[in-house]
């Protein structure tokens, strides 16, 4: 964002004038093998940073200043990938906005914006997956025990591809599909629809901390996840927690 | 005016021509901003991008857009064509958001690009 150099000046004027109309999809591959760096260089300077003494986790001056602050994820390489993920999430719903109704300058007639918490997320579920991942997700319901609370499911997250998850990685328990919880969490935090979204694993493993609550209460849900076959080690849930105040404004609007 | 989700000023630009009486030119700024509280409120109310006018004081009128993500397009104005500020919210709008497709561009920042301002400038000499 630099002014200056006539150099930059012919950049920026290229950057206004593409188009943003959808492009073509991006390879797998290429994809995988992009993240799967992001994923390496995130565990490298944790290394380096538990070197260094507690001398701040996060050496990287972006991820500390993205995102909303208070760690609430234990694994720190999943918290990393889910700074990541929220200022995409936020970039993410202006451009799909725009290209779904704003688009061909009609921002003022016919542009909406979504300030419903249900229709928010049944857009995610439906639109925003298809966008991303070429499918919708698996599955949106509501939290049984607690009514502001929602979750996601999805049965192979792109990023867990290709990763080596469960109890044979060296990591523990890593899942980064925290990745795409801090996307979904960017998203909604930019419609104002305050939330804090985790990433769970749901299988058979999961009888530790935190998640096996839920993952019980999710099994009358979902369809049997037998069907999935080798997919199934990866499921993952995106539990979605809304803020109070956002469940207030919500049932003083009906 | 340009105000992005944290209610930080992301973008402004003054145009000479759009209020012709000079009374109180130093507090144009302090009127728009004291908007953003009706905005809070009336976002709500409608799941329309465009917000028509929100507020006024004396015979300044404040014409609010919020997009999807809550960045909200504010200009104050002195009853001026509504169709010649929605298309200029309109072409504004596909520049914000080309912006913010820049990866290096972080929400609440400053957008100080160059083309930018002069895209949304000529954008006005068009429309306004």
């Amino acid at each position: 964002m630099k002014k200056g150099s006539a150099m930059n000046a012919t950049l920026a004027d290229f950057a206004f004038e593409r188009t943003l109309k959808p492009r073509q999809e991006v390879s797998l591959s290429s994809f995988s093998f992009l993240f799967s760096e992001i994923v390496q260089q995130l565990m490298k300077s944790e290394k380096a940073a538990s070197y260094h003494a507690h001398s701040g986790a996060l050496t990287d001056p972006m991820l500390q200043s993205a995102g909303s602050g208070t760690c609430h994820l234990n694994n720190d390489l999943e918290h990393q990938l889910y700074q990541l993920g929220i200022p995409i999430g936020e970039k993410l719903l202006e451009l799909l906005f725009y290209r779904e109704k704003g688009g061909q300058g009609g921002a003022c007639s016919s542009g909406k914006r979504e300030t419903k918490l249900v229709s928010m997320l049944h857009l995610i579920n439906g639109s925003v997956f298809k966008a991303l991942f070429g499918r919708p997700a698996d599955g949106l319901e509501q939290s049984i025990e607690d009514e502001d609370e929602y979750r996601i499911l999805d049965r192979s997250p792109i990023t867990n591809k290709f990763a080596n998850l469960g109890k044979n990685s060296q990591l523990g328990q890593t899942n980064c599909a925290a990745f795409i919880a801090g996307l979904i969490e960017g998203m909604l935090c930019s419609a104002k629809l305050y939330a804090k979204v985790t990433a769970h694993l749901y299988g058979d493993e999961e009888a530790g901390a935190g998640g096996d609550a839920q993952a019980t209460a999710e099994g009358e849900g979902a369809e049997t996840p037998a069907g999935a076959g080798a997919g199934a080690t990866s499921t993952t849930i995106y539990v979605i927690k809304f803020a109070k105040e956002v469940a207030v404004r919500e049932r003083a609007g009906q | 005016m340009i105000v992005s989700k944290d209610d930080f000023p992301v973008y402004e630009l003054t145009l000479e021509n759009l209020i012709k009486r000079k009374d109180y030119v130093q507090m144009h700024e302090f009127i728009l901003h004291s908007s953003l509280d009706v905005i809070e409120q009336v976002q709500w109310n409608s799941n329309n991008m465009y917000l028509k006018t929100i507020d006024r004081f004396n015979e300044l009128l404040i014409t609010c857009l919020v997009t999807p993500s809550n960045a909200k397009f504010l200009i104050l104005h002195e009853g001026r064509n509504e169709d010649a500020i929605k298309n200029f919210f309109n072409e504004v709008y596909e520049l914000f958001v080309k912006v913010v497709m820049n990866p290096f561009y972080e929400s609440n920042q400053k957008i100080a690009l160059q083309s930018f301002d002069e895209r949304v400038r000529s954008a006005a000499r068009k429309h306004l």
